[in-house]
């Protein structure tokens, strides 16, 4: 055993007296007095040390300090009262909190659509008019043209959620269920937005573009990427003459897919 | 009262979540004193220590949420939390050399031992006193394992998770800081014969 090491184990010897020297430090230290002295030193320093912990073991805060933490428990208590503890992430408040502001917006421009629908315009585009034939089928936005636009999404490769579709819709697959919009832009299907079996026919309504953030399009069901989760997609939100939205979909006005 | 009726700190910690004053009084005055004696070790100033304590304890009143049990015990969160307001107070060597102007104060008397043999009573104070200054004199990030692992016999784990380092780093770090405390102690016992003076009680200490 040299120095070096006899200094580690002298340490951790000093700091156990019931730890016994192996016999190499044994020998070692009966060879080296700077090492034996070494070993003498951090066997008196555990001496203080533990002379000073015994000499401070009664000491505690004056009581004054319970007397007003008590107070300021109360007093917290009162104002705030906590009934469960569940320490939540927070990625997930972070989502919650996006979901909940997805769900805020919608509210807010169906509130907004539904005062602006006393006095209904006739329906403009091709969507709107859809809309007002009330079956499910009529919901989905008719055919554009067919074929001639390469920058229209395949509705199957976005409702799907599968991996392929740039590639497919770049190289001109046929479209099959998807608008075209000025500005090159490009809508993908409509996707329920399910509440429950108590909605009134969709026998008319309006249609809603905003902006919403990619996790609370997830939330919905539409299939895009929630890498980015508070990144925002243009939508269209279908309303029905009760305010509440029935359907939605994604626009594209980049030509690039939601799912990237 | 048996053992499993005694509630754990995470019990009280949830239950004084849930408004209960008890809790919170049964929580505090079971880990107080620890707290207190862990700011007085790092400060060396019994008013420090009391408002780390308060400090403390309000944290924890105000956000107990943060407590996460799959990081550590309890305890080890509260000396974490101490420790923090123990560095913002001073920062890292402001305190220190302040005490060090401050020799001539009067040693703490909190938890003297009345002995029979004053001049050993008297000794083993000086010792203690050198003992004390010394921790005091080093460095914030020697002194916090000194005082967690020696003076509050914390295991390196634990040690570890209240310093948010490594274990090797808290194992190398107490080894380097006794050789320093040792080498400081050993100093003073050399430099000063006078046996009443405070490198006596350090020569004492190291004898």
């Amino acid at each position: 055993m040299n120095c070096k090491r006899f200094e580690i184990a002298a340490i951790e010897l000093a700091r156990d007296p019931s730890v016994e020297l192996e016999e190499q430090a044994r020998a070692h230290r009966q060879s080296c007095p700077e090492c034996a002295a070494a070993l003498a030193d951090q066997r008196s320093l555990t001496s203080g040390l533990r002379a000073l912990n015994w000499n401070t073991r009664s000491a505690s805060a004056p009581p004054r300090v319970e007397v007003e933490l008590r107070a300021a428990f109360r007093k917290a208590a009162t104002i705030s009262p906590v009934t469960s503890w569940t320490p939540a992430p927070a990625k997930f408040r972070f989502r919650l909190a996006f979901a909940a502001a997805a769900v805020v917006m919608i509210a807010a421009a169906a509130f907004y659509v539904r005062e602006r629908f006393a006095n209904p315009a006739p329906p403009a585009s091709p969507t709107e008019a859809v809309v007002q034939d009330g079956s499910r089928s009529d919901v989905e936005p008719p055919l554009g043209d067919k074929g001639k636009d390469q920058n229209v999404f395949p509705a199957q490769t976005l409702s799907s959620g599968g991996a392929h579709s740039k590639a497919s819709h770049r190289a001109g697959h046929p479209r099959e269920n998807g608008t075209r919009f000025e500005n090159s832009e490009v809508g993908m299907d409509f996707v329920p937005v399910i509440y429950g079996s108590d909605l009134t026919p969709l026998e008319g309504g309006q249609i809603l573009r905003v902006r919403l953030s990619r996790s609370a399009l997830a939330s919905l069901g539409l299939p895009v990427n929630v890498e980015h989760p508070d990144e925002t997609l243009m939508a269209d939100v279908m309303l029905g003459e009760d305010g509440l939205a029935r359907s939605i979909r994604l626009i594209d006005s980049k030509g690039e897919s939601p799912q990237d | 009262m048996k053992i499993s009726q005694i509630p754990g700190d995470e019990d009280l910690l949830r239950m004084m979540m849930a408004g209960d004053e008890d809790a919170f009084a049964t929580l505090y005055r079971r880990r107080q004193g620890a707290i207190y004696r862990f700011a007085l070790h790092m400060s060396g100033s019994p008013e420090v220590a009391e408002d780390v304590t308060q400090e403390v304890f309000m944290t924890l009143i105000g956000d107990a949420g943060r407590y996460d049990p799959a990081r550590g015990s309890l305890a080890s969160y509260l000396y974490g939390i101490a420790r923090n307001h123990v560095l913002r107070r001073h920062g890292a060597d402001r305190y220190y050399v302040q005490l060090l102007d401050d020799q001539d104060d009067e040693p703490p008397t909190v938890g003297a031992v009345a002995r029979e043999d004053p001049f050993a009573d008297l000794a083993r104070n000086e010792v203690i006193e050198a003992v004390r200054r010394g921790v005091l004199a080093l460095p914030t990030h020697y002194r916090e394992v000194i005082v967690l692992c020696d003076l509050h016999e914390m295991n390196y784990a634990d040690a570890a998770a209240v310093l948010g380092c490594a274990l090797g780093t808290v194992r190398s770090r107490l080894h380097r800081a006794r050789k320093v405390l040792a080498e400081k102690l050993r100093a003073a016992a050399d430099s000063e014969p006078e046996p009443a003076s405070e490198t006596g009680a350090a020569a004492r200490c190291l004898a």
